[in-house]
């Protein structure tokens, strides 16, 4: 049965894919590293959840509150943090502007925060990564 | 025994390995160009380095267009001589593309 930590990582790689920076350039559970065709790109990961206890009797539904990471990652020789907020507001636009389910797989998606940007020169070209932290709210 | 302009020839003679020519402010420079493979926030890509004389790089500047095998680079970090290589200037170098 799948978890549906899982159903809720995978439609927001759909949700994601296609825009118009990053297009097709959308990766779950990522490890091994991006290439120069791999980016600019949206690196989705599910982090940790805190359960909400709305009621005392057992084997009923319970609320999650889980953190999602989005991590917007772009490598350009200049303007690499304009791009990055430009990836942002086409997040921003994809998930934010009405309300979103994620296939009937959630509650709601918003925007819990916006993490400090790392940069990073160490090879031929600066790269700079935007943590965009997500609040979904599903029940279990 | 002090590093001489025999050692020098040797170290930038063509059958060298990395031996590469770099265009400079308009001036042809030999030396030893190397692409090492890097990684910086998840992205893999490669950091390259071109080596040469103390007083052939003496004038470079960062920023400065550097152009190695038909490929134009820009200069990132000029690290200038320490005690393991007393008479070489290393530039690291960032793609201009």
């Amino acid at each position: 049965m799948t978890h549906k930590r899982t159903s809720i990582r995978t439609a927001l790689v759909a949700a994601l894919t296609g825009l118009a920076t990053t297009g097709s350039r959308v990766y779950a559970s990522r490890l091994r590293p991006l290439t120069a065709a791999d980016v600019p790109a949206i690196l989705v990961s599910t982090l940790g959840e805190e359960m909400v206890v709305t009621h005392l009797g057992g084997g009923l539904p319970v609320q999650r509150e889980m953190r999602v990471a989005l991590e917007v990652i772009v490598k350009a020789v200049a303007n690499y943090e304009s791009t990055a907020d430009t990836i942002l507001g086409e997040i921003e636009a994809a998930l934010f502007t009405s309300h979103v389910s994620l296939g009937g797989n959630v509650h709601s998606v918003s925007l819990a925060s916006i993490e400090d940007p790392e940069m990073d020169d160490s090879t031929d070209k600066p790269v700079v990564r935007l943590p965009v932290i997500l609040r979904v709210i599903y029940s279990s | 025994m002090a590093f001489d302009a025999d050692d020098l020839a040797a170290f930038n003679d063509p059958d060298m390995p990395g031996y590469a020519v770099a265009t400079i402010g308009g001036t042809s420079i030999a030396g030893r160009f190397r692409k090492s493979y890097g990684e910086a926030l998840m992205v893999s890509g490669i950091k390259p380095t071109f080596v040469a004389s103390v007083a052939e790089l003496s004038a470079c500047a960062v920023g400065a267009a550097v152009k190695i095998g038909g490929v134009d680079y820009t200069i990132d970090e000029i690290i200038t001589p320490d005690a393991q290589m007393p008479h070489m200037t290393r530039l690291l170098l960032d793609s201009a593309a």
